[in-house]
C-alpha cells in the first residue's frame, strides 16, 4: 500500500539528507559565510527533491501541479547558490561578484518565467512515473541556464584547483568537483523527459553529491570534521532505516521499523548533541590555550625587558664604581708617596692628616670595592683570581693590624690567637687572595661593629680531616636570635628598603662574603646563643681547591722565570 | 740594590695622576722612568727606549694594552710587561681569551709600594 518506487525513495532521500546535512553543518559548524552558503544551498536541494517526491507521488494533477513549482523553483535556485557556495570556498566572492550577479538575475527572470505557461504547461504520467512535467516554450532555457551555471561552477572550480599548490584545498576541490559532476550531472537528467524523452535515469546519482562533499569535510577539514563524521554516520543510518521503513511491505513490519527508526532517531540526537559539545569544549581548550600562550609570549618580553633594564643598571653601577674608585686611588696614592718619604719625609702633623687622608680614601675604596664586587656577582662574572700560595695567616694578620686602631678608639679588644698548631702560620692555600682579605676582613670589620664591650677573637687552625683551614670570629657583642641566624648572608641591599644607607657600601658586607668562600667551595657560617650573648663566624675554606670543582676563571699568571733581566 | 746602572721602566698610562705617582716613587727608588700615555707610543717606546720592565694599563686609547703588549713580544722585546689595570680591565683580557699570558694587578688591590716591590722582585 505505502510500497514506494526507487525513483521516489531516492528523491525523499536526497531531501532528507540535504535537509540535515545543511542545517547540521550550520548548527555545529562555526558559523561562517562558507557554512551559511552551505545551508541555503542544502535547503534548496532539500526542497527540490522533496518537489520532486511530491511530484512523482502525487496521485492527483492539482497536487502534483502544486509541487511541480516547488521542484522548479528548487531546481532553479540551485546552481546559484551552488557558485555562491564555490566562490565562498576559493574566497573569490568579491573579485566574481558581477558573475554571481548575472547568474543570480538569470535565476531570478527563469522564477518569474516559471509562474506562466511559457514554462509549463501542465503535469501528466509519463515513464510509469505517476506525474512529470509538460514543458512550455520557453522551457529550454531552464535546462540551458542550468547548463551555463554549471559550467561556470566547473571552470572556476578547474581553474583554482589547477593553479594552488596547497595541498589539502586541491584535494576539497577535487571531491567539490564530484560532488558537482554526480550531483549536477545526475540532476540534469531530470530534464532529460520533456527535452529529450529520455527516462531521468540520473537522479539516483544526485545523492553522491553529499558522498563527495562529505568526503571532503571529513578528510580534508572542509567543515567541521569530527561533528560531520557523527552526522553522516547517524543520518546513514536514519536514511537507511527510513528507507526500510518506507518499503516496508505489511504493517508489522512498518511498526517495526518505524519503532526502530524512532529510537534510533533519539540516540543519534543524543549522540550528535554530546559530540557537539565534546568539539565546543575543545574549541574552548583551545582558545584558553591560545590565550596562555599569548599571556605567556607577553609576560616572557616584559622579562626579557626587565633583564635589559636589570643589565643597564649594572652596568651603570659599574660604570659609577670604576669612576669613583680612580680618583680615590689617585688620593691614596699621593698620600703613600707623601708618607712614604719619596719626597722628603713629612712633619709630623702633616704625617698624622696624611694618614687620616689615606684611611679615609681606604676606607672608601673598600666600600666601592664591596660594591662593585656585589653587583658583579649579580652579574653572573663571579671574578674570583684562585691561585695557589696564598699565606692565608699574615692576610689575617694584615687585617687585624689594619683595624687594631678602630678598636682602640671603640675601646675594645682585637686578639688575633697565636697559632698552636704546626704549620698554621705557613700554610699557604689556594684562592683568591684580595677577595679572600676582604671576605675575612668584612667578618671581623663586622664583629667590630656590633661589640661596645669585650672584643673579639680571631683564630685560625687547620682541619686535616676536611683538609681546610677554618677561620672563627668570636665577638662578645649583642649577639643575634638563633632564627636570624642565617639571615645575615642574604643579600639585604636586593631587599632592604634602605637603599640609600647601602649605596655607600655598608651591610653588604656579609653577604658579599658569602659570596666568596661559596666561590671558593668554602663554608660560612654564625653561632649564636642568643641576644646579648655575642656571635661566632666561622669560615671554612679548603687547601687545594677541588678539579673542576668549579668554573671560575683562572687568571692564572704564566709565570717565566727566564723573562727577567 | 747594588749602584750599577739603574734599571729602566716604562709606564704605559692614560690616567696623568697614576702616571705620575709611579714615576715618583720609581724615581725616589732609584729607577729611571719614562712615561707613554697611549699603546702606540708604548710600542714605539718599548722599542727606542729598551726598557726592563714595562707597567701598562689595559684599556688605553688608540692601541690597547693587550694588542700592545702582543706586538712588542712579536718585536722579540724581552721586557716583561704587568698590567696594572681594574676590574673591568681584567674581565676584559678574560673576554679577549688572553688573560693566561701576561701578568697584572688589580689597582685598587695594591698600594704603589706592592707594585715597587713587584718590579724589584721582577728585576732582581
Amino acid at each position: 500500500m505505502i510500497a514506494l518506487t526507487f525513483f521516489q525513495v531516492s528523491a525523499l532521500l536526497t531531501s532528507f539528507i540535504g535537509l540535515f546535512l545543511g542545517i547540521f553543518v550550520y548548527i555545529a559548524g562555526d558559523r561562517t559565510k562558507l557554512s551559511r552558503s552551505w545551508f541555503f544551498l542544502s535547503i534548496m536541494v532539500c526542497l527540490w527533491s522533496a518537489g520532486l517526491f511530491g511530484v512523482v507521488y502525487s496521485t492527483n494533477q492539482q497536487t502534483a501541479w502544486l509541487w511541480q513549482y516547488v521542484l522548479d523553483i528548487g531546481g532553479i535556485c540551485i546552481p546559484v547558490l551552488f557558485l555562491n557556495f564555490l566562490l565562498h570556498l576559493m574566497k573569490k566572492e568579491k573579485k566574481l561578484f558581477y558573475l554571481q550577479m548575472v547568474c543570480l538575475v538569470a535565476g531570478a527572470s527563469l522564477i518569474a518565467l516559471n509562474f506562466t505557461d511559457l514554462f509549463k504547461t501542465g503535469v501528466s504520467p509519463k515513464f510509469g512515473i505517476n506525474f512529470w512535467i509538460d514543458p512550455g516554450k520557453l522551457y529550454v532555457l531552464f535546462p540551458l541556464y542550468f547548463a551555463a551555471v554549471v559550467f561556470v561552477c566547473v571552470y572556476v572550480t578547474v581553474k583554482d584547483y589547477l593553479a594552488t599548490s596547497d595541498a589539502n584545498y586541491k584535494r576539497q576541490l577535487l571531491y567539490v568537483l564530484l560532488a558537482q559532476i554526480f550531483g549536477f550531472g545526475g540532476g540534469m537528467t531530470d530534464f532529460f523527459p520533456q527535452v529529450f524523452n529520455i527516462y531521468p535515469f540520473g537522479n539516483y546519482f544526485v545523492i553522491l553529491y553529499v558522498i563527495f562533499i562529505s568526503y571532503a569535510a571529513l578528510r580534508h577539514h572542509l567543515f567541521n570534521a569530527k561533528v560531520i563524521a557523527t552526522e553522516l554516520l547517524t543520518f546513514a543510518i536514519w536514511a537507511f532505516l527510513m528507507a526500510r521503513t518506507l518499503l516496508s511491505t505489511s504493517i508489522d513490519e512498518l511498526l517495526l521499523n518505524g519503532a526502530i527508526l524512532f529510537a534510533i532517531i533519539i540516540a543519534g540526537v543524543l549522540l550528535i548533541g554530546s559530540v557537539l559539545r565534546e568539539v565546543k569544549q575543545k574549541e574552548q581548550i583551545e582558545k584558553m590555550a591560545k590565550d596562555l600562550e599569548r599571556a605567556y609570549a607577553v609576560e616572557k618580553r616584559a622579562n626579557e625587558e626587565l633583564q635589559n633594564l636589570d643589565k643597564t643598571k649594572n652596568q651603570f653601577l659599574l660604570q659609577t664604581q670604576h669612576d669613583l674608585r680612580s680618583p680615590l686611588s689617585t688620593i691614596r696614592g699621593y698620600c703613600d708617596l707623601l708618607l712614604s718619604g719619596t719626597l722628603g719625609k713629612q712633619p709630623k702633623k702633616t704625617a698624622e692628616v696624611l694618614e687620616r687622608i689615606e684611611a679615609v680614601a681606604e676606607d672608601k675604596i673598600r666600600d666601592v670595592n664591596n660594591f662593585l664586587d656585589v653587583t658583579q656577582f649579580r652579574l653572573g662574572k663571579g671574578a674570583v683570581n684562585l691561585k695557589p700560595g696564598v699565606k692565608i695567616f699574615s692576610i689575617i694578620s694584615g687585617i687585624a693590624k689594619t683595624l687594631e686602631p678602630k678598636c682602640k678608639e671603640k675601646g675594645i679588644y682585637l686578639k688575633l690567637a697565636k697559632p698552636v698548631q704546626d704549620g698554621v702560620s705557613t700554610i699557604e692555600i689556594t684562592a683568591d687572595k684580595e677577595k679572600i682579605k676582604s671576605a675575612i676582613f668584612n667578618v671581623v670589620d663586622n664583629a667590630i661593629k656590633y661589640t661596645e664591650n669585650g672584643g673579639v677573637n680571631v683564630d685560625l687552625f687547620i682541619d686535616n680531616q676536611k683538609g681546610s683551614v677554618v677561620i672563627e670570629i668570636q665577638d662578645t657583642g649583642i649577639g643575634i636570635e638563633k632564627d636570624k641566624v642565617s639571615s645575615l648572608f642574604e643579600d639585604k641591599f636586593e631587599r632592604s628598603h634602605e637603599a640609600q644607607k647601602m649605596a655607600s657600601g655598608k651591610g653588604i658586607g656579609l653577604y658579599l662574603s658569602a659570596q666568596i668562600v661559596k666561590y671558593h667551595n668554602g663554608k660560612i657560617f654564625a653561632e649564636s646563643e642568643g641576644q646579648g650573648k655575642g656571635t661566632k663566624f666561622v669560615i671554612e675554606l679548603p687547601i687545594i681547591q677541588p678539579q673542576n670543582g668549579h668554573d671560575n676563571l683562572k687568571l692564572a699568571s704564566v709565570e717565566k722565570p727566564g723573562s727577567a733581566l | 740594590m747594588p749602584k750599577k746602572a739603574s734599571k729602566k721602566i716604562l709606564i704605559v698610562e692614560d690616567d696623568k695622576d697614576f702616571a705620575s705617582i709611579l714615576k715618583m716613587k720609581f724615581e725616589s727608588e732609584g729607577f729611571c722612568v719614562v712615561l707613554a700615555k697611549d699603546g702606540q707610543e708604548g710600542i714605539d717606546m718599548a722599542d727606542s727606549e729598551k726598557p726592563d720592565l714595562i707597567f701598562s694599563d689595559m684599556l688605553l686609547p688608540r692601541v690597547n694594552g693587550i694588542d700592545m703588549a702582543k706586538t712588542i713580544r712579536e718585536a722579540k722585546n724581552k721586557a716583561e710587561i704587568i698590567f696594572l689595570t681594574n676590574l673591568e680591565g681584567a674581565s676584559y683580557a678574560k673576554e679577549s681569551g688572553q688573560s693566561e699570558k701576561f701578568e697584572y694587578l688589580i689597582k685598587s688591590d695594591v698600594r704603589i709600594s706592592d707594585i715597587v716591590s713587584k718590579a724589584k722582585e721582577k728585576l732582581a
